[in-house]
């Protein structure tokens, strides 16, 4: 008997095992794969030169490479990587809590109208005011938007159905809001909203990359935290009360965690589809259901999923940039089918 | 601890489902809740547990009221699972059965709280399920892994809703059988709704009778389950004869 529990605990122990060398290897891949990317481009750079204006950068030393050479590898590419690497890894994130507090496989970290209602300020930004003040204007809108939810649905009682159809209704308020501003928009504007809608890490700065990390590297512990409960609140919300979890505190405190997250990432970056959805999908499906467990490989096959989809973004086609959310979204959708696919094969054995 | 409560009325908006309830359950006790479909019972469970509030009239546990304890505190003192449960099934059983456990920690589970799933996988003896996945179990298994969850809580009062639903007879038994060691043995105080009667009154301790909202009887199954609660509470002529010291129901036209 006394055997048998040791060797259950081993069992518990090798899992453990298991999950750090498997998150370490793939941490590893990543970087090995951001290395890459900022390596390709239009102008090739040699790993040597990439150490080389990271340690300068870093140093704030002169370093032995010309300025331009510098500037592309300092100024360029190396902050649009990390923005890539962290807006892919908080998505992810916001689409994991969203879904474990919605219980419903639709959802994203867009499903609250944050992105829609992002996408209107960004417009009026660019119709009305100038396009100097998209972010503020988006932030403000994105957060507009999920006061405007919460407040609607807390009428009501916090349900998974009745945020939903919130969110649902905010975001066709504010696509009409967008409609309306293309149609009354010039040829310019237009075109920069369009550009904006469709998402891109062009723009990046180093200041961004700080907002970001900053942003993600506060919420994640909380999320984290909050996997136990979301875990428990799979059984039901009455279950759940009775171990002890308050499924009203989880959701609203998820909610208000994950907007802010998203609109700060949503006001940089413009609208990068898919991500939010199809991640959260994908470590389900390869590592399982257990929230502590969903969240780091939720963020690591996120950011995977948007550092490849910009490096496919700013090379494909040579000089000319395809928007990210295009790609994004056309990796995510042969995935999210090939999971579905799976699922209806594993319910029938 | 005893668990009492008096006066309960319960209400889902304009509905009234619980008249002026009323009982007082000891420690030890395999307290049995009766009556037909809506007559309650699930209702009052959930006021008992402490997930629904009574419009009027108090649960006390052990002198202080339920609605005085935080959440957590409660959970460390009354678990309740209800009659229909989601599960993952993908999750291990493992992993499910750990989240009760949840009320003892806060970040990380220790391994005060390992051993106590391992002990509680042993006492129902399903430890070769610790680490399958709840999609791959049987209704039995799953039933006795929900079971182990409700009890690694614990707590001393544990309150089960129809947990013999969809269950073989076999399996019944040996669930009532466990229960009444939990109960008698370790002093748990154990309430189920439960609608066989010939488990009430082979097992049952103690036994409150449900009809429309209202008690038509409580006390201890001895006094209280007799063909005549029996026909009043479930609108049912029925004998209750003895096979071999066991009483038994049946239910006449």
């Amino acid at each position: 008997m006394y055997s048998l529990r040791v060797k259950r605990i081993e069992i518990l122990e090798k899992r453990r095992r298991q999950r750090i060398l498997m998150f370490s290897l793939s941490g590893g891949l990543l970087f090995l794969f951001a290395l890459y990317s900022i390596h390709s481009g239009v102008v090739s750079i040699s790993t040597r030169d990439i150490l080389e204006a990271f340690r300068a950068g870093i140093t704030g030393k002169s370093s032995r490479l010309s300025t331009g050479h510098f500037s592309i590898i300092w100024d360029i590419r190396i902050p649009r990587v990390i923005m890539s690497i962290f807006s892919g890894a908080a998505l992810s994130i916001g689409g994991v809590g969203m879904q474990g507090i919605l219980r419903n496989p639709l959802v994203s970290p867009y499903t609250l109208g944050v992105s829609s209602a992002a996408a209107f300020g960004a417009s009026l930004a660019i119709v009305i005011f100038s396009a100097a003040v998209i972010i503020p204007m988006a932030f403000l809108f994105s957060l507009l938007a999920v006061s405007f939810v919460l407040i609607l649905a807390n009428v009501k009682g916090l349900k998974s159905e009745s945020l939903i159809l919130a969110g649902i209704a905010v975001m066709y308020a504010f696509s009409s809001g967008v409609s309306l501003l293309q149609y009354l928009a010039t040829k310019d504007q237009l075109t920069q909203i369009v550009f904006w809608l469709m998402g891109s890490l062009s723009s990046t700065t180093w200041k961004q990359v700080g907002f970001v990390s900053a942003v993600f590297v506060l919420i994640y512990p909380v999320l984290f935290r909050l996997s136990w409960h979301l875990n428990i609140m799979s059984s039901g919300t009455e279950a759940a009360r009775s171990m002890g979890t308050h499924p009203e505190r989880v959701m609203t405190l998820m909610i208000i965690t994950v907007t802010l997250m998203t609109a700060v990432i949503v006001s940089f970056t413009g609208v990068i589809g898919f991500v939010g959805l199809a991640a959260p999908h994908i470590a389900r499906l390869i590592f399982g259901s257990e929230h502590r467990v969903l969240f780091p490989s939720a963020a690591l096959i996120g950011a995977v999923i948007l550092l490849f989809s910009d490096t496919v973004a700013r090379t494909l086609l040579g000089n000319t940039e395809i928007p990210i959310g295009i790609i994004s979204s056309l990796i995510g959708v042969p995935f999210l089918i090939s999971i579905l696919v799976n699922k209806q094969r594993n319910r029938i054995s | 601890m005893k668990l009492g409560f008096t006066d309960i009325d319960f209400s889902y908006h304009e509905n009234q489902v619980l008249f002026s309830v009323s009982g007082l359950i000891e420690p030890g006790c395999l307290t049995c809740v009766m009556g037909e479909n809506g007559s309650g019972k699930s209702t009052l469970l959930k006021c008992l547990s402490g997930i629904f509030k009574p419009g009027r009239g108090d649960v006390m546990l052990g002198g202080s009221s339920l609605h005085n304890l935080g959440l957590k505190e409660r959970a460390r003192r009354i678990a309740y699972t209800p009659q229909y449960i989601k599960t993952d099934n993908a999750e291990v059983v493992y992993d499910f059965i750990l989240l009760g456990r949840k009320p003892w920690f806060s970040w990380k589970e220790g391994d005060a709280d390992k051993a106590a799933v391992f002990d509680v996988l042993e006492k129902l003896s399903i430890s070769n399920l610790a680490f399958r996945r709840m999609g791959e179990l049987s209704g039995g298994e799953r039933q006795k892994v929900i079971l182990a969850r409700t009890f690694v809580q614990g707590t001393g009062v544990i309150i089960l809703d129809e947990p013999t639903n969809n269950l073989d007879l076999s399996f019944q038994m040996e669930l009532f059988h466990f229960l009444l060691r939990e109960s008698r043995d370790n002093g748990k105080l154990i309430i189920i709704a439960v609608h066989d009667v010939n488990l009430v009154l082979r097992f049952g301790s103690y036994a409150i009778l449900l009809k429309d909202g209202r008690v038509v009887s409580s006390g201890t199954v001895r006094e209280t389950v007799n063909e005549e609660s029996i026909r009043k509470t479930l609108n049912l002529r029925n004998r209750i004869v003895e096979i071999e010291n066991i009483q038994v129901m049946v239910p006449l036209r």
